[in-house]
């Protein structure tokens, strides 16, 4: 590797990461209160288009985020609705939601096209980008260290913690489980859906189907060796943007060799932070769905 | 004890006083069981209530639909003369005064003492709780009514009796004028039970009110003013406590008469040795001794009680007979034969049966019919199946016969257990284990939960079991239940068997200072 | 309350198996005609399977493939019904319904589809089977043909073209997976380069998929991080990410086999066209004439041709077309050397 490898190297990561790090923000909030969050690979599928979708025919990336984060807000009451309200099991319905996702955005996306060609084109650079970092980077890492005072330092933290942990103690404390669920499964939805709209608005500038490609798979990873912390799943993300930055830069210095190694880096390093966080403490009571009698 | 009771008695000045509580017509129905059916309910202020009945009986649901975590189908509450609005929910409850303790405490295990205690009163709105002062004032309380708990530590590393006193403290520090209390004795040691009920007193002079939900004839008699009494969720009656003795209120729970103690018979001395532990050692997950050098042994047709507060290694080393777990050091012997290092299998094949603790997890398979459910552990071996199929025929005829024999009531048997009662569950696992005649049963809290009727059967089986030869070792935090079937009675404390001593040697004080870690040593013999 | 959320579970999943169908079976495209029209007489029927959806915005081989196959519609009044996504264990089965159903013509778009083509063609001796896609060998049936690209002599033409248009010398070539084809034409693309400026290097990367837009487009920044100015793409729908990357570096991109102009505006430089149509009307034409023959037809210099500038490189632009025109007219000649790119 050349001189002056280490900027580039941080930049890359910081690229990769900051997808990751809003998708990881919601599932620690959304589990942290008690729900399974599978469907944030979903979310931040559609929340993605819906991003791609709002540059394009308005114009304007801060539009576009918005339109976004409107997605994610309709599709967490979706799943809150369906996962809380009924309530269906988590994880099943996470799963189809998934499926559903892809394939709704491939066939809107398909529409969209033959709309407006545009959205086949790269969207202008985010305004406010510098050094190919978007303004996404910093509010990823604002809203972590906002994420883990509010879950760890005040009151509707400890509120939204007891319920992850003990529904039913959480009820017997005055707290409407089925409704402050709902709610926070929904903003948790919102933050994935700004999750893809980090990746499309403010990474890769376009949408092909399924742009997320387990991405956020990986967020739900990072939650859990980040032991549902806000701050350490944030690291856990840094830390996968560095194994992804890391694999193409050891392809170009490795010469010679099969280049499927180096693609395997991210992947291991996953496996490697998942056996070495050990047994994390899930919210105990994550997953099972509250129902009053 | 006897001091405590001469404390009670209602004073005439607060019945005079308006009712703190009074609930009329309450019914609730869940699916197609009637759980209450048009019960009154009133309470006054400076009362201790005591509330009776059977497991079932619907005790602790007319206790929710107060606290609010239950709706009535019908019915009207009023708190202090005024109509509650139709929103009824613990919050609205908390705010009116009303505190409740649950049988399974609504702690968060994984949070702090004073988190949980101040959890509840944060509004969400409340971004910056000021902690030291919320500290300051809940210290105040614990001091008042002397109660020794570290607010910082973990709920988690806390005791079942310092756990219950977390959860008054909550409720009190939520401002409750009412504190209703489910089983509060079922997880103490008599020590503790006993500065439960000086603290209840103590609250009831200021005015407070209790409820006891309870089925525990002579907590009742020692504490309460009024008793009510709940049958098949229906209102008996409430009677005063001067009106009332155990055999009266016996009657009114059981709609029969007080019955006889049972009487184990005395063991012939020649009897042989079925089960032998020998040094018996085993580290915990985190590495913990939770079984320390045990060492003991079950004659043919013996039952050995092993006494203790839950939590003590009685668990572990049910789960190391068994063969669930594996011990770091000693020898467990069936028959004389060394079987430390046999599974589970090759146990149950040896003639070693298990009654397990956790019936819903471990006893039967809910979702599973009660046939499926009684061949359980036999469904590979003739008859029940031939070439690895299974023959329907025969294991219907099989869960037909255990039904008649053990008077399981169900509609048929091929009903999923999870739809019957826990009596009756705890009958297909009895009829379960004694399908083949066994050598030894390890019981484990075998009518933990039960009603009355359901629990006197178990005891006769196992009774019956004892006389038939059958080796029983019978752990339990009944100390009832242990003292009355019992040859030999051995009391763990934290991982230890603290003392060994037939059962005519022991005497109820004696066994709750051993149960609580005092004396120990010294019994052994 | 049990029986509500499963009828709902119920719901959902038939919704999703719903949309999955909607997108992921073989269904003809949106503008292919459905019933034969009553008025021609039995026009010709042409049936083309393509495993990646939406191939008129696929990688660059499908949508030149798409462009050539609309000129039998709109040149030659055939009907044409394209099947897209089909999963690689559906080729045949696919295939052979086309042929069931009394199509003429069922062509193959990829390399990946030679073993279904083998498989199908002698079982339906009254169809043609065409594979458009690099292939060695040929079906034993007598109903077969295959248009071949040289990748080679591809490959020998961009590298000649980005070394002519990168100011550093270092060409990046981004390729998804190292399968044989792609080795093939970017061993072309280090000898093309290295014919018209000895000292350029060729940075050439494997992805490691055809999709990951985000990964291509960091692959593609990490190659501008080392002096690439001119970058070539074969891949997926992850091409996207390709020009992402070059934008924000501000490299150029040299669009594959079909014109990528509208895609990224301000990152192509041209595209090395596929020249298909010419290729189509070959074929209508043998086919109407009864000489199309069992055979496999070299696709070589001449019918790979320049896309429009469009004003990029104006000063250049002149001195690279002539360039190329030598190559074509094999003026230039360029040894083939295979690399070993692993």
């Amino acid at each position: 590797m050349s001189e002056g490898w280490l900027a580039p190297f941080l930049l890359a990561t910081l690229r990769a990461a900051t997808p990751l790090i809003f998708c990881a923000l919601s599932v620690v909030l959304a589990e942290r209160a008690g729900v399974i969050h599978i469907g944030v690979e979903g979310v931040m599928l559609a929340g993605a288009l819906a991003g791609l979708l709002g540059v394009v025919f308005w114009g304007d990336a801060y539009v576009g985020i918005l339109f976004s984060l409107l997605v994610g807000l309709i599709l967490g009451l979706l799943l809150a609705l369906i996962t809380v309200y009924l309530p269906s099991d988590q994880v099943v319905t996470g799963i189809v939601f998934n499926i559903f996702s892809l394939g709704v955005t491939s066939f809107i996306f398909r529409l969209a096209a033959e709309k407006n060609a545009a959205v086949q084109a790269l969207i202008p650079v985010m305004p406010g980008s510098v050094f190919g970092l978007s303004p996404f980077m910093v509010l990823a890492l604002v809203l972590t260290v906002f994420m883990w005072w509010f879950m760890f330092r005040t009151g509707p933290g400890l509120k939204i913690r007891s319920m992850g942990e003990d529904a039913h103690a959480a009820h017997a404390a005055g707290i409407n489980v089925v409704i402050t669920r709902m709610l926070i499964l929904t903003a948790a939805a919102a933050l994935s859906a700004l999750g893809g709209a980090a990746l499309t608005i403010g990474w890769v500038r376009s949408f092909t189907d399924n742009i997320t490609l387990g991405r956020g798979f990986i967020a739900l990873a990072a939650a859990y060796c980040g032991r549902w912390n806000p701050l350490l799943a944030t690291a856990a993300c840094i830390l996968f943007g560095a194994g992804e930055a890391l694999a193409f830069r050891a392809q170009a210095a490795g010469e010679g060799l099969n280049p499927h190694y180096f693609l395997m880096i991210p992947y291991l390093l996953t496996l490697l932070v998942v056996a070495v966080a050990g047994k994390g403490r899930a919210p105990a009571d994550v997953g099972r769905p509250y129902v009053r009698r | 004890m006897h001091d405590i009771i001469s404390q009670t008695g209602l004073s005439k000045d607060a019945a005079a006083s308006s009712c703190a509580v009074e609930m009329t017509g309450i019914s609730k129905s869940f699916g197609d069981v009637r759980a209450l059916d048009d019960i009154a309910f009133s309470l006054q202020a400076g009362e201790v209530r005591a509330l009776v009945g059977e497991n079932g009986a619907g005790k602790t649901t007319l206790m929710n639909i107060l606290y609010g975590i239950y709706a009535a189908d019908e019915g009207v509450i009023r708190l202090g003369g005024r109509e509650i609005p139709h929103s009824w929910s613990p919050r609205e409850a908390i705010r009116a005064g009303i505190g409740m303790i649950h049988q399974h405490f609504a702690l968060i295990s994984n949070h702090t003492v004073l988190e949980n205690i101040v959890m509840p009163l944060l509004k969400w709105r409340e971004i910056s709780p000021s902690w030291k002062s919320h500290a300051k004032r809940v210290s105040e309380i614990c001091r008042e009514y002397h109660f020794q708990i570290d607010l910082q530590s973990r709920v988690e590393d806390l005791s079942m009796g310092e756990r219950q006193q977390v959860e008054i403290v909550k409720a009190l520090y939520q401002g409750a004028k009412v504190l209703i209390l489910d089983e509060p004795t079922s997880v103490l040691t008599p020590q503790q039970t006993e500065a439960l009920f000086r603290f209840l007193l103590i609250l009831k002079k200021r005015g407070h009110s209790v409820v006891l939900v309870t089925h525990k004839l002579d907590e009742t008699m020692q504490i309460s003013d009024r008793i009510t009494v709940l049958r098949g969720g229906k209102l008996i009656g409430t009677i005063e406590r001067e009106q009332a003795n155990p055999q009266i209120i016996a009657r009114m729970m059981i709609e029969r008469d007080w019955i006889a103690r049972l009487k184990v018979a005395p063991l012939p001395d020649s009897a042989a040795v079925v089960l032998k532990v020998r040094n018996l050692s085993l580290n915990n997950e985190q590495g913990i001794r939770v079984l320390d050098d045990l060492s003991f042994h079950v004659r043919a047709g013996e039952i050995v009680g092993v006494a203790g507060v839950a939590g003590n290694g009685q668990v572990e080393l049910s789960d190391a007979l068994v063969g669930l777990r594996r011990v770091q050091q000693g020898a467990v012997e069936i028959e004389g034969i060394n079987s430390t290092r046999h599974t589970v299998l090759q146990r149950r094949k040896a003639g070693l049966v298990f009654i397990p603790e956790d019936r819903h997890h471990r006893g039967v398979v809910l979702d599973m019919d009660i046939a499926e459910n009684i061949v359980l552990n036999t469904i590979s071996e003739k008859p029940y199946s031939r070439y690895g199929v299974l023959r329907s025929q025969v294991i219907t005829d099989c869960a037909e016969e255990a039904i008649s024999a053990y008077s399981i009531k169900t509609p048929g048997c091929r009903v999923p257990v999870g739809n019957l009662s826990g009596g009756n569950q705890q009958k297909i696992v009895m009829a379960r284990a004694l399908l083949r005649e066994p050598r030894i049963i390890i019981a484990c809290q075998p009518t933990r939960g039960l009603d009355f009727g359901a629990t006197e059967y178990v005891r006769k089986k196992l009774l019956e079991c004892a006389q038939r030869g059958i080796g029983i070792l019978l752990i339990s935090s009944d100390l009832d239940e242990i003292l009355e079937l019992s040859h030999r009675i051995l009391v763990m404390f934290s991982g230890k068997i603290v003392s060994d001593l037939p059962v005519d040697r022991v005497n109820l004080d004696q066994l709750g200072l051993l149960m609580a870690g005092h004396g120990r040593n010294n019994q052994l013999d | 309350m049990r029986k509500r959320h499963f009828s709902f579970i119920a719901l959902l999943l038939v919704l999703g198996l719903f949309t999955v169908m909607v997108l992921g079976c073989p269904a003809p495209a949106d503008d292919a005609v459905a019933e034969p029209d009553p008025v021609e007489p039995d026009p010709v029927r042409v049936g083309a399977i393509y495993s990646i959806p939406d191939p008129a915005r696929g990688g660059g081989w499908d949508r030149a493939q798409y462009a050539g196959l609309k000129t039998l519609e709109t040149e030659f009044g055939w009907e044409l019904s394209i099947a897209e996504a089909v999963e690689f264990p559906k080729l045949a089965e696919t295939a052979a319904e086309f042929a069931e159903r009394g199509f003429d013509i069922v062509i193959f778009t990829s390399s990946a589809h030679v073993d279904a083509w083998k498989e199908v063609a002698p079982q339906y001796p009254d169809t043609w089977f065409l594979l458009m896609s690099v292939t060695e060998t040929l079906p034993e049936s007598d109903n077969v043909a295959a248009w071949v690209p040289d990748m080679y002599v591809y490959g020998t033409m961009v590298g000649a073209l980005a070394a002519m248009a990168s100011e550093t010398g270092t060409i990046g070539a981004i390729g998804g997976m190292p399968i044989p084809a792609l080795k093939l034409m970017y061993s072309g693309i280090i000898e093309g380069a290295k014919a018209i400026n000895p000292d350029s290097e060729v940075l050439v990367d494997w992805v490691g998929d055809w999709v990951d837009v985000p990964k291509h487009s960091e692959v593609t920044r990490l190659q501008i991080e080392r002096g690439a100015d001119v970058i070539f793409a074969v891949t997926g729908p992850g091409t996207k990410g390709v020009l992402d990357g070059a934008e924000a570096g501000n490299a150029l991109v040299i669009g594959y086999a079909a014109d990528w102009y509208d895609d990224a505006p301000g990152a192509i430089l041209t595209s090395v066209l596929v020249d298909t149509p010419p290729m189509y009307r070959e074929l209508a034409e043998a086919f109407n004439a009864g000489t199309l023959t069992k055979g496999i037809n070299q696709l070589t210099a001449v019918n790979f041709t320049l896309a429009d500038f469009r004003g990029k490189l104006p000063d250049a632009e002149a001195q690279i077309k002539e360039t190329i025109a030598k190559i074509q007219r094999g003026e230039i000649q360029i040894p083939r050397v295979m690399h070993e790119l692993e």
